[in-house]
């Protein structure tokens, strides 16, 4: 499907740099005489990018042939949804818990018309999450978040 | 010599040996499996090297990165498919190669083809990277400045379709970079009362974003995750000696290419495998035998895209320039492991520096016999479910952008960036600018200050200076060829439609 998301692209490019140019703006300068101080380097950061994005916004072209449709669209939110469900559920319940049953959870999820077998994925959720945990809290000595609930903080 | 065989010792270190060639199998598998790449591999190791020393470390991403490259032939020779860009021309001969049934011999070429590239390159890549080093201690932040600003420009130029979208990338990247505290003056930027953005954004969560959490969702999404079942027969081990004894000269060839387009900033395997069949096939004395399942064509391939890693080596160790989006990756291991790559590391660090060069040699050797000993079991490797493989980089990447700070914000700065990953690339914006952009943004802006302060004539520096003049111009000439060449072009056709209308 020709879709012209180059386009929207650099709308929002162009919008983001107008804030980001209010935001330059609010810079402490402490800069000495010779040194053009902190702003210099994001107003050339913005005028690039305003410039290319007005030069994308008035091309010509017919727009950009994408892999993106309604029904990828559609599996995009899922899989995005997931994904903040797992760093909320980490957050709360902790690494254990929350990826125990987030492997589960994506195997299932990612393996669209293929078949599972349950055995497996328990195996591979528990060398996952087990293997994981213990390689960075033995092997490295990270802590991984223990669960607002069952600790207080992560 | 003795800092080089120092590095060398070190790889043979029982604990660096294991895990360089446990990399290079981990990379090796990530190379063949089309839609992972040895890039997402670093991207995934980086975490784990937080706790590691700086020696085994760099061994497990210089493993990654050698059995990526090198790993990318397989599906490309098995299935027709690349299993990375680099791999793409791999496909034109191996592919109808294997049809034949030549199978073994397709991959013996691609196996050994790819060991002659890496290890000549790097060989070469270690004796110019001394030289280059010596000469970088001349220069001044005005000849840092635009050389950095010059690679930027190349890559962005060289965008595979719109400038203005490479640039657009490039400008993205330094913005991204400067969010966080001012490195001279220490006043916010961009940090919009966040305190956690004060470090700036952190390269493991940007590059996890960008490389692997992006990827999973953008193949979840096409619903592209089943290959085609493997149909050759791998028999007996496929060395002809006349194969490499005949095809010297396209050997020679595609290594340089690929040395040259590796050397380049920004333009790694995925080019030069391309550049170099094409250059290849038109210097043959038969291009009619391309495309057909030749082993000039493997060849032109697989030694051109290794050539490439150990050109792409010369101006990151040298020059603290990523030559493509590997070793950006690379460099920015070694910024999380407290070193600066470039002329001082060279000196400060010696074995450090070459002990890049001593693991991708030894890797190198791993691969070749890995894959010479595993040919046979290379389908199996093409089997392994998606859902089980992207499941578990998917944990990784959470853990790995939690662990890099001990905090969930880089998990939501992982996700923003895996969202803004996907916009650019349905809105066809490469993504190598920005990741270039945003490495050498600190460094850009360390000597345009720095620059601008030392000399008393300010800005004016940067062009009365002979060799920043140069740069600067290169970059300026990567802008402005492309919109004239073709406007010169269009007049030399109306000129000639012309004369040809009047005769």
């Amino acid at each position: 499907m020709k879709m012209k998301y180059d386009k929207i692209f650099a709308a929002v490019c162009l919008i983001s740099v107008i804030v980001l140019f209010i935001s330059t703006q609010q810079i402490r300068d402490l800069a000495s005489e010779s040194d053009p101080g902190a702003r210099v380097f994001p107003y050339i950061g913005e005028v690039l990018l305003a410039i290319c994005s007005i030069l994308v916004l008035s091309s010509k072209d017919g727009g950009t042939e994408s892999w993106l449709n309604k029904e990828s669209g559609r599996r995009l939110l899922i899989v995005f949804g997931c994904s903040i469900l797992y760093a909320i559920s980490i957050i709360w319940l902790g690494y254990l818990v929350s990826t125990f049953f987030g492997v589960i959870g994506f195997i299932y999820l990612l393996r669209g018309e293929n078949r599972v077998k349950p055995i497996v994925v328990v195996i591979m959720t528990i060398v996952l999450t087990v293997g994981l945990y213990l390689l960075f809290t033995k092997g490295f000595s990270i802590m991984l978040p223990k669960g607002k609930l069952f600790n207080g903080g992560y | 010599m003795s800092n080089y065989l120092a590095a060398l010792l070190l790889c043979f270190q029982p604990a660096n040996f294991i895990l360089l060639l446990l990399c290079v199998l981990a990379g090796i598998i990530f190379g063949a499996i089309p839609g992972l790449n040895g890039s997402l591999g670093i991207s995934l190791l980086l975490p784990l090297t937080f706790g590691m020393s700086t020696n085994a470390s760099f061994g497990m991403l210089c493993g990654m990165y050698v059995g990526g490259v090198s790993g990318g032939f397989i599906s490309a020779v098995l299935l027709g498919i690349p299993g990375t860009p680099s791999a793409i021309a791999t496909c034109y001969d191996g592919y109808p190669m294997s049809k034949r049934g030549e199978a073994a011999r397709a991959l013996s070429l691609g196996i050994i083809g790819s060991f002659i590239g890496e290890v000549f390159s790097v060989a070469i890549a270690s004796c110019m990277c001394t030289f280059i080093a010596d000469l970088a201690l001349k220069l001044g932040p005005w000849e840092y400045f635009s050389l950095c600003a010059c690679a930027i420009t190349l890559v962005a130029a060289l965008s595979k379709e719109n400038m203005a979208k490479g640039m657009m990338a490039a400008a993205i990247g330094l913005l991204i970079g400067c969010i966080g505290l001012d490195p001279i003056t220490g006043v916010p930027r961009f940090t919009f009362g966040e305190k956690n953005l004060t470090g700036g954004i952190d390269i493991t969560a940007l590059m996890l974003g960008a490389y692997a959490l992006s990827q999973i969702a953008k193949s979840y999404a096409r619903g592209s995750q089943k290959l085609p079942d493997v149909k050759v027969d791998i028999k007996g081990n496929g060395i002809i000696a006349s194969d490499f004894t005949s095809n010297i000269a396209t050997i020679v060839k595609a290594l340089m290419v690929g040395l040259w387009i590796g050397f380049l900033p920004g333009m790694g395997s995925a080019l030069s495998n391309m550049v170099s069949y094409s250059f290849c096939k038109s210097t043959s004395k038969h291009p009619e035998r391309f495309g057909t399942g030749c082993p000039e064509g493997i060849l032109a391939s697989e030694v051109s895209n290794n050539a490439a890693t150990g050109g792409a080596l010369i101006p990151m160790i040298s020059l603290g320039i990523p030559g493509d989006g590997a070793t950006s990756l690379l460099l920015g291991a070694l910024t999380i492991h407290g070193l600066t790559a470039g002329p001082l590391m060279m000196q400060q660090h010696p074995v450090t520096s070459y002990l890049f060069f001593a693991y991708m040699l030894v890797g190198a050797f791993i691969v070749l016999a890995v894959e010479m000993l595993a040919k046979r079991w290379f389908p199996y490797i093409l089997k392994i479910p998606y859902h089980y493989l992207y499941t578990a980089i998917l944990v990784m990447c959470y853990v790995g952008s939690f662990t890099s700070t001990n905090t969930m914000f880089n998990v939501r700065v992982m996700i923003v960036i895996a969202v803004l990953a996907l916009f650019m690339d349905v809105a066809r914006v490469p993504m190598s600018p920005l990741i270039l952009a945003y490495i050498l943004s600190s460094s850009l802006e360390e000597y345009l200050r720095k620059g601008m302060t030392y000399s008393p004539e300010g800005a004016v520096t940067f062009v009365k200076r002979p060799l920043s003049l140069l740069f600067l111009l290169v970059a300026l000439g990567c802008v402005i060829a492309p919109v004239i060449l073709p406007l010169i072009r269009k007049d030399k056709g109306k000129v000639a439609s012309g004369s040809e209308l009047e005769d």
